[in-house]
Parts: C-alpha cells; structure tokens; sequence
C-alpha cells in the first residue's frame, strides 16, 4: 500500500501552485493510458479499497489469526490421536469401510466453491466460482436492475463471516444487468470463499462491511463445497 | 496568514467535484476514465516541468497513470484534496525516474519561479501554499523551490547554491513545516 507523509504532500502542493495545469495531452496518449485503465479497471480486484484493507489490518480472517499455543498443542494431539484410532481401524475394519472414510475426507477438503447469490425473494441475482488452488474465480451477474443515479454495486467475499468480508471491487449497470461477468483474483490471505454479498451503495462512500447497511444488501449466498 | 484568513480564502474557492480515487480504487472503470479527463492536463503539464523529450513525457505520463490508480485506496480527504495527491503521486514518479536515469539532464532552474495563475485559480491547496511559501526568507524559498520543483536533493542543491549542506537543511526544514502547517491549519479549520 502507497504511504506517504505531510513533507511530500506540502512539497506536491507547493508544485500543484507552480504548473499551469492547461498543457493538453497528446490524443494518442490519451487513448493509450484509457486502454491500459481499462484493463487495470476490467479486473474486480481484491483487497483495493481502504475499507477492504482496514478490514485485514484489524480483523484477520481466520486463516491469518495467530494460534495461541493451547491450540497447537491441540491440534498436534489431536493429529495424534486421529492416527492412532486410523491405524486401529485399518487393523480392525475391512477395505470398503477405509475407502469410504478416505471418501469423506476428500470431501471434507475440496475448496472449489460455487455460490448462489439471492435477493430476499430467494431470485438467484447473480453467481460467484471459486477455485482455491488457482486464487481466482468468476462472478456472473444474473439479474441486477439499473443503479440509481449516482450508485453503483459493490461485491464483497469473505473466508467466513460478514466482519471478515472484503470489498473486492465495484461495478456500475446503466441498464439492467444480465449475463454480465467479471474476473476474480484473491490475494494470498484469501484461500477459500464461503460466503459473498453484492449491495448497492453511494459511488462517494465506502462501507466498513456488508451489514453496515442490510438494507443495501441486493444478494447474498453461502459456498456450496462439491 | 490567519486562521480567519485562511478559512476567508476557502469560503471563496469553487465548489470542487466529489473524489474520483475511492471509486478508482474500486475497480470502476468509469471511474476511471473520467481520472484520466479530471487530472490528464495536470499530470501532463507536471511532467513537462519535468522532462521537454515528448517520448519520455509519454512513458512517464503513462507511468504516473499507473501508479496513480494502483495508489488510489491510499488517498485520504482527511489529509489533503485530491489534485494535491495527485500531483504528489507525480512528482515521487519523476523524481524516481530521474534518479534511475544514467545521463540526467541539467534542470532548468529558474531562481524565482511565478505561480500559475490557472493553478491558483483552480486548486486551494495551491493558494495555500504559496501564500506560506510567501512568508520565507529568500533563501528558504530557493532551497525549497529546488526541492520540491526539480526533486533536487539536499546534496545537490547545496552545490548548486554554494551553500553548506548544514544551512540547505535547516532553510529546508524551516520552510517546509511552514507549508506543512499551513495545510494542516487549513484541514482542521475545514
């Protein structure tokens, strides 16, 4: 993240009061830096608004929060403990039994989610993949009518609940929205998706979370794990 | 200049349009563009302060564009207005350019730079500044003047002012929380 100091801002004001902002850019530059803004833009990308950022600096989802040492202890006698009751029943129970518990295992560990994003009236409004191997995913909007003037959506993703959410990225729909898709990439502290919200907000203001303001909730949905 | 004045000149600026950065930081992509219509002359005439090859001007313009909205979560309202953001995203781009360059070419100083009547017009942060910058000695300005127009470091401008690096540091720090002040005056007065 880009940090600077009051020094650098007086010295950039200083210069703002000296350059006669009337030196019009050259067209073709012009059109070159609005494509590259474009594709920069074309992306819903992860972890860009402050909002999303104080969201990680002062509540780490749970993937990030630091373990307190009962709990590696746990873990680790907990691990223990599963091989011994494994290695017993690999002696005691047939082979059919042992695959099917490997079966739930596997289950149990897939992170490739899809999720169903609806509005209250349980209409499916818009469609979220994601594939924790790759960090990235698709969202595909359904159904969104037209932002009012001066809105526009705001999509958020979560590793478990609406505290931990992050808003990834806004899109704006003159018209209704249909079939619209946009590209997903996580950033490394976001390993899986569980749950993802799209609300409608002020182009001016940022939210802190989803809830902030249920009633501009336009769609939410849980993973589904296959 | 006073509090009462300072707050005087700011009731008399224009109206300025709500901030484009938030909704740049958030992927819009009209948002975006309409950055680019917003601050395209501003970032292009900085950068002819700068450099006159228009091939360079090209490369650093789509440079600070970049970082401009890779930056964009980064402004805060609280500590400045946009335009003074923007104009620093600028300024740390070409600075570093410069530094980065083997053959760098000699700037063309002009001891006693005259604000930019369109500027001043334009920008509060602008007015501010020059109105604090107004209130130090000659040679505070010219240290100042090469620091912040030519990212000229301290070094340097004690060679190009025959002057001791102690002295350019001390006119620097000087002059620099005297500008400071003035902002950040005006902030918490807004």
């Amino acid at each position: 993240m880009t940090t600077y100091d009051d020094d650098e801002l007086a010295e950039a004001a200083l210069l703002l009061a000296h350059t006669d902002p009337t030196v019009a850019m050259p067209r073709d530059l012009e059109r070159k830096i609005a494509a590259r803004g474009r594709e920069l833009a074309a992306e819903v990308r992860f972890t860009t608004t402050k909002a999303a950022a104080m969201s990680l600096v002062t509540e780490p989802p749970p993937a990030l929060r630091r373990a307190s040492p009962l709990r590696t202890w746990g873990g680790w006698l907990a691990a223990a403990a599963c091989v011994a009751v494994v290695v017993y029943q690999w002696r005691v129970h047939d082979i059919e039994r042992a695959a099917a518990d490997g079966a739930k295992v596997a289950v149990s560990v897939s992170r490739h989610a899809s999720i169903t994003l609806r509005n209250r009236a349980g209409v499916a409004v818009a469609e979220v993949t994601w594939d924790a191997a790759s960090l990235s995913g698709q969202a595909t909007i359904a159904a969104l009518e037209a932002n009012a003037p001066g809105e526009h959506y705001v999509l958020w993703l979560s590793e478990s609940d609406d505290a931990h959410a992050i808003a990834v990225g806004a899109f704006g729909c003159d018209v209704e929205c249909r079939a619209k898709a946009f590209a997903l990439h996580a950033p490394q502290s976001l390993a899986t998706v569980r749950a993802v919200w799209v609300t409608r907000s002020a182009v001016t203001t940022v939210d802190s979370s989803p809830r902030a303001n249920p009633d501009r909730i336009v769609g939410e949905g849980r993973s589904v794990e296959r | 200049m006073t509090v009462e004045q300072q707050k005087q000149q700011r009731d008399s600026v224009t109206p300025i349009a709500p901030p484009i950065l938030p909704r740049v930081a958030q992927g819009d992509d009209l948002a975006v563009k309409e950055c680019l219509r917003r601050y395209g002359r501003l970032v292009y005439s900085i950068v002819w302060r700068f450099t006159k090859d228009p091939r360079d001007a090209e490369d650093a313009c789509q440079d600070i564009f970049v970082a401009l909205w890779r930056s964009a979560s980064a402004f805060d309202p609280a500590r400045g207005t946009e335009a003074t953001f923007v104009a620093m995203i600028a300024r740390r781009r070409l600075v570093d350019r410069q530094r980065t360059t083997a053959t760098r070419p000699i700037p063309q100083i002009d001891p006693e730079p005259e604000p930019s009547h369109s500027a001043m017009e334009t920008y509060v942060d602008a007015r501010i500044a020059v109105a604090a910058l107004d209130e130090c000695s000659a040679d505070q300005k010219r240290v100042i003047t090469l620091a912040a127009f030519h990212g000229m470091t301290h070094e340097e401008i004690a060679t190009e002012l025959s002057m001791p690096l102690g002295t350019v540091k001390s006119h620097y720090a000087r002059a620099i929380a005297r500008v400071r002040r003035a902002l950040t005056n005006r902030e918490e007065t807004s």
